[in-house]
């Protein structure tokens, strides 16, 4: 007994030091966080090699707040390998990992790299977390250039504004725009969509609602409003006989 | 319409059901005019012949849990009842005792009458079954029931009591020799064993007080050294409860057991299956369609030749698998014999003297896939769909027109003088296609290997192929595909089925004509592929010959193309191919590319990833309609603004199911693309489990799942939009688009009743209503609207979209919208539906253990006049006006005239 009551205490003290120093790191809650590795392979063909290209901070899963670092500044030696990418046509591909738990696997996606060489490497990453919050399920890579038309896009000022936040549950987090290139990436960050229910709860209101509204509320129509359907065609009926009197006259 | 219901709910309601309720609701004089049903039992196990009731009948227990009883005249089912599905309603003992027989399923002891089908009693076995349990042996005495369980190592023999089902003895008998390659079988009273690398047969009579095993080698019963591996086989001789017939390798022997030994009865060896009856030992032997009985008298070994029988089967009928003889007195004094006679193509023979009495095709029981396959056009369209030459100019086209259209017309002219002077309808089995492409040909693959074509309006096979190697692949599936349909004459069309190999597990694949069911190629169409399938699929791209090439990958990872010069389709779009794997139970899902193939060399590489996480697995990928086409794009709002659907047609539904000890049972939803592997949008359910049906289709996914928390049925609908505007109106590509996710609605409804099934109605064009079809648990097969399930459905008040009812939790089940009416099918494993040439009309078949088919006009029929539009009137009254308009505008001339004069 006074082992495992000494146990706890020690448990308790390591919890207590563990909260605190989080706390110091970090000033908001903490509801998972994630450092994830992006690789791409710019060599393209069919067995390309990863080299790895920036990193994500996800500091919050549920705020989407992620903070994008590029481990490697673009080169001209890079932009022709894209080039060269471009000119065979050949696919831009990137995996996803994540740091410290990398046996779990890595996500991957792809675009066209002509894609991402006319919107000179502007995009936005699209994350999808699990429902714990503990491991990435899938990414999404989408350029603001959808078709290519052969020619580089000029506009970076465009990108920048694009890479202004859109995403339904995330925030976004932009890398300063250098006057060189340099990876543009918006990152968003979803987990899914707790499911919906049935709502009852709202319709038996609304039921009760109507019950009450029945029983207090007294017909307090007017005398015509509530027996016009009779009146109308008794009228009516007057009118048309009361017609046909005055012209035998 | 309701001045007598003045509460605004009441209103409310007679409103919605006034205004929603497109159902048709059936007048009983149509009943069976454009449906059917047919009912099936399953492949027999077990059988009683029945001679105390007349008519005469045989009580079969089937491999599908049902118990039955067949009309010894026709084959008719008298009556039949559906049983626990699973283990627990698996008839593993059948007893006749005069009207009663005894059914031993699982933990249930019944007893039924044989006249009515009521249960007489019924007994739940107070004995939980052993873990790990290999073969149970059940022996139904007078009161008591005897279990025998072979579990690795042991036999626990548990004496019951037969009325109250409490335990009366138990006794553990060691056998260490019992492996899982052990094969055990009952036969009488007796449990044996034999354990081939022992070389011994091991008997246990389970009657005794202190039951023991007594073994003896398997030299003793003729089968001397037998080869290490060989395949061991115990086959219970139905009417001779205290013999077995033990099979090792090609030696097939008979023995008798007496007590606690056996001797040698006869040397079995080239018989296929054997019965008693009578004394007379009846074995059955088989060469290609002729079965030959011999009969042998069991006691003294002499041949009675004059009681045994040669009978043709029907073609496409396989191998015999089980016997069941019975003896009867005829009218005029003399014994006659009936055989019941089970083959591997699961059809049920009863012979007799004078041949084949009836057969059942009980292949249907077990339908895997259907393929609704046009019929071919008569003669007068067929020069029509001639294709143009390859280059045509001008005068070359017109020449062609004007040539088919003269034809046409000749072909007509024709047509009508052979209808004015024979009136003799065309033969059967030339099907044709008629106007409105109502009639199908369903192609029905089914768990046997037999192939059929069933003429959807009378529901009568056309044409069966029974491929004995074809078996479905891992999750019950055999992938039927249509490589060429029949609109591109004078090419036949051409299906395949692509399933497993019985023995070796490699791919077969079955190419055959859908309208006339011969094979294509050689040995029938039947291919054997020297490789395992992971995943097939059919290209949307036709090869010169109008021939969709199917892709088979193997689990090497290696392509294979059927027909092989499909390889040159491929190749020509290997950059818009994309390929995913989910492999059962693993947690990721894979896409590949072709783009890296080259000729005689394609190959898969991986260009993306999806990885469940949080503890799941994926249980199943349901993608959409490749065909399917969506008519409008859009919805209109109560603002009169449009919210543009988001129309993926490379959207997945992945659903994953996992349990952790907070939430329990998840399932959480992926909607994946399948090309880019861009996770769209996912839902997580806490607490619920399966069994899960989803219904894709167009922009929107409705599923159902049970509530573990709330004990219900419930269904989710979702729907995706893109927005107020959209990104690209004339395509859509899956590598652009914008940045931000489809805007996702979602609402949840109650359902009263469980399903079995789910799918959705198929139009031509998408033009009519979608409606959902739900088989429900209580055998029904109800249509609802899919306005009925609309996630937009507003809870509160406000301005409402055009056609969308306030949002009730509850759905209701009405009895107007059951499309089966009065028919009960049990055990429903999927719904099949197809367009046909009218817009309205969409073809139903509900398969399962019984096979429905229907056909439903979701939208009513609004392209089709009534039956009782009056023509001659609307055509008098319109030539009427006309005369009316002619000879006033003469008169008003006339006055005219007149007045001109004055």
């Amino acid at each position: 007994m006074v082992l495992q009551a000494t146990n706890l205490s020690c448990l308790m003290v390591f919890f207590l030091a563990f909260t605190a120093s989080l706390a110091f790191q970090e000033d908001e809650f903490l509801d998972g966080q994630l450092t994830l590795v992006i690789e791409d392979a710019l060599e393209g063909g069919p067995d390309p090699i990863f080299t790895q290209r920036s990193t994500i901070q996800v500091r919050s899963v549920k705020s989407g707040n992620a903070v994008v670092t590029h481990t490697r500044p673009w080169t001209t030696d890079l932009n022709q390998k894209l080039k060269k990418l471009v000119e065979a046509d050949d696919l831009y591909r990137i995996r996803v990992y994540q740091k410290g738990s990398e046996e779990k696997g890595y996500v991957s996606t792809f675009t066209k790299a002509c894609q991402v060489f006319e919107s000179r490497l502007s995009e936005t990453l699209s994350l999808m977390v699990d429902s714990s919050g503990t491991s990435v399920v899938g990414v999404w890579l989408i350029t603001p250039v959808c078709v290519c038309d052969g020619e580089e896009n000029g506009g970076e000022s465009d990108n920048v504004g694009g890479s202004s936040n859109g995403g339904g549950g995330g925030g976004e987090i932009i890398t300063s725009p250098s006057s060189s290139l340099q990876h543009n990436t918006t990152v968003i960050i979803r987990s899914p969509i707790p499911s919906p229910v049935p709502d009852t709860a709202t319709y038996i209101e609304k039921l009760e609602a109507m019950k009450n509204e029945k029983a207090e509320g007294k017909d307090n129509r007017s005398f015509l409003a509530k027996y016009w359907m009779y009146i109308v065609p008794l009228v009516l009926i007057m009118v048309v006989f009361g017609g046909g009197q005055d012209g035998g006259r | 319409m309701a001045a007598g219901l003045k509460a605004p709910l009441s209103l409310l309601l007679l409103l919605f059901l006034s205004h929603i309720s497109p159902s048709v609701g059936l007048y009983e004089d149509q009943i069976g005019k454009f449906d059917w049903v047919q009912q099936y039992v399953g492949i027999v196990t077990h059988s009683v012949f029945d001679e105390s009731t007349v008519p005469r009948r045989i009580v079969v227990a089937t491999s599908e849990n049902v118990l039955a009883a067949l009309a010894t005249k026709n084959g008719d089912i008298v009556w039949r009842q559906v049983l626990e599905s699973g283990e627990n309603g698996r008839v593993e003992a059948l007893v006749g005792e005069g009207q009663r027989v005894t059914s031993v399923a699982g933990r249930m002891v019944r007893t039924w009458d044989t006249l009515t089908a009521a249960l007489v009693h019924e007994t739940y076995l107070t004995h939980t079954p052993h873990p790990g349990l290999l073969e149970r042996a059940v022996v139904v005495g007078e009161s008591e029931l005897v279990l025998g369980e072979v579990v690795a190592g042991s036999v626990v023999v548990t004496t019951l009591d037969r009325v109250s089902g409490s335990p009366l003895d138990h006794t553990n008998v060691v056998a260490p020799w019992i492996s899982t390659d052990t094969k055990c079988g009952s036969a009488g009273k007796s449990l044996v064993c034999v354990e081939l690398s022992l070389s011994l047969i091991f008997v246990l009579l389970l009657t005794a007080p202190s039951p023991e095993f007594v073994s003896q080698p398997l030299a003793s019963v003729g089968l001397e050294a037998p080869e290490p591996g060989s395949q061991v086989l115990l086959q219970n001789v139905p009417g001779a409860p205290d013999h077995l017939i033990i099979q090792v390798g090609p030696g097939r022997r008979l023995v008798h057991l007496d007590g606690n030994s056996l001797h040698l009865v006869r040397d079995l060896g080239g018989s296929q299956t054997s019965a008693v009856a009578g004394g007379v030992l009846y074995s059955l032997t088989q060469v290609a369609h002729v079965v030959t009985l011999g009969a042998v008298d069991l006691e003294t070994g002499a041949e009675v030749g004059e009681q045994g029988l040669v009978v043709e089967l029907p073609t496409h009928t396989g191998q015999a698998i089980s016997l069941y003889v019975h003896h009867y007195q005829t009218s005029d004094g003399g014994s006659a014999l009936r055989a019941l006679l089970t083959c591997s193509d699961h059809s049920l023979h009863l012979l007799s003297s004078a041949g084949v009495v009836w057969w059942r095709e009980e292949a249907m029981a077990r339908v895997v896939s259907v393929e609704g396959v046009d019929l071919p056009v008569d003669g007068a369209n067929i020069n029509f769909q001639d294709p143009l030459p390859a280059s045509p100019d001008w005068v070359s086209s017109l020449v062609h027109r004007v040539r088919t259209q003269v034809s046409q017309v000749s072909h007509w002219v024709s047509l009508v003088m052979e209808r004015s002077d024979s009136t003799f309808p065309a033969p059967l089995h030339t099907l044709y296609r008629d106007q409105l492409n109502l009639r199908k040909l369903l192609v029905l693959a089914t768990a046997s290997g037999k192939i059929m074509g069933v003429d959807s309006w009378t529901g009568e096979v056309v044409w069966r192929i029974y491929v004995s190697e074809l078996t479905p692949l891992e999750g019950d599936k055999l992938l039927l595909y249509t490589q060429r349909t029949s609109a591109h004459f004078p090419h036949q069309p051409q299906c395949v089925v692509v399933g497993k190999h019985r023995e070796t597990g490699e791919g077969v694949l079955v190419a055959f004509n859908p309208n006339t069911g011969e094979g294509v190629g050689d040995r029938g169409g039947v291919m054997t592929l020297g490789y395992t399938i992971i995943q097939a699929l059919l290209l949307h791209h036709p090869d010169h010959q109008y021939l969709k090439p199917v892709v088979l990958v193997d689990d090497t990872m290696k392509l294979h193309v059927f027909p092989a010069g499909g390889e040159s389709v491929v190749l020509q779009h290997k950059d818009s191919i994309f390929v995913h794997l989910a492999r059962p139970g693993s947690t990721h899902l894979t896409g590949y590319t072709l783009r890296f193939s080259t000729p005689g060399n394609l190959v898969l590489r991986e260009v993306w990833r999806v990885c469940v996480g949080g503890g799941g697995i994926v249980t199943g990928v349901y993608g959409k309609l490749a065909w399917e086409k969506v008519h409008s794009p859009g919805r209109v709002l109560a603002d009169r603004s449009v919210l543009y659907k988001y129309v993926n047609p490379n959207l997945a539904v992945v659903t994953t199911q996992g349990y952790d000890h907070l939430n329990k049972n998840t399932l959480t939803l992926y909607l994946v693309d399948t090309v880019s592997g861009a996770v769209i949008e996912s839902v997580n359910h806490k607490k619920v489990s399966g069994p899960i049906h989803v219904v894709h289709s167009e922009n929107w996914v409705v599923y159902t799942f049970f509530n573990d928390k709330y004990r219900r049925f419930e269904v989710t609908s979702l729907e995706l939009f893109e927005g107020l505007s959209q990104a690209n109106a004339t395509a859509f590509s899956s590598l652009g688009g914008r940045a931000t996710p489809p805007i996702m609605e979602r609402q949840a409804y109650i359902l009263p009743v469980g399903i079995q099934a789910a799918t959705h109605t198929t139009t031509e064009k998408g033009i009519t209503t979608k409606f959902i079809l739900f088989a429900l648990q209580t055998g029904n097969v109800m249509q609802m609207s899919k306005w009925l399930l609309d996630p937009r459905r507003p809870v509160t008040g406000g301005p409402r979209e055009e056609g969308l009812l306030p949002y009730i939790p509850e759905l209701r089940l009405s009895p107007h919208d059951m499309i089966t009416y009065n028919h009960t099918l049990p055990r429903v494993s999927s719904i099949f539906t197809a367009p046909t040439g009218l817009e309205s009309a969409c073809v139903v078949l509900v398969y399962g253990l019984d096979l429905f088919y229907t056909r439903m006009f979701p939208s009513k029929m609004f392209d089709v006049l009534k039956d009782d539009f009056d023509h001659y009137l609307i055509g008098g009254v319109v030539l009427a006006l006309m005369a009316a308009a002619l000879t006033t505008r003469k008169l008003a001339q006339r006055k005219a005239l007149k007045q001109a004069w004055k």
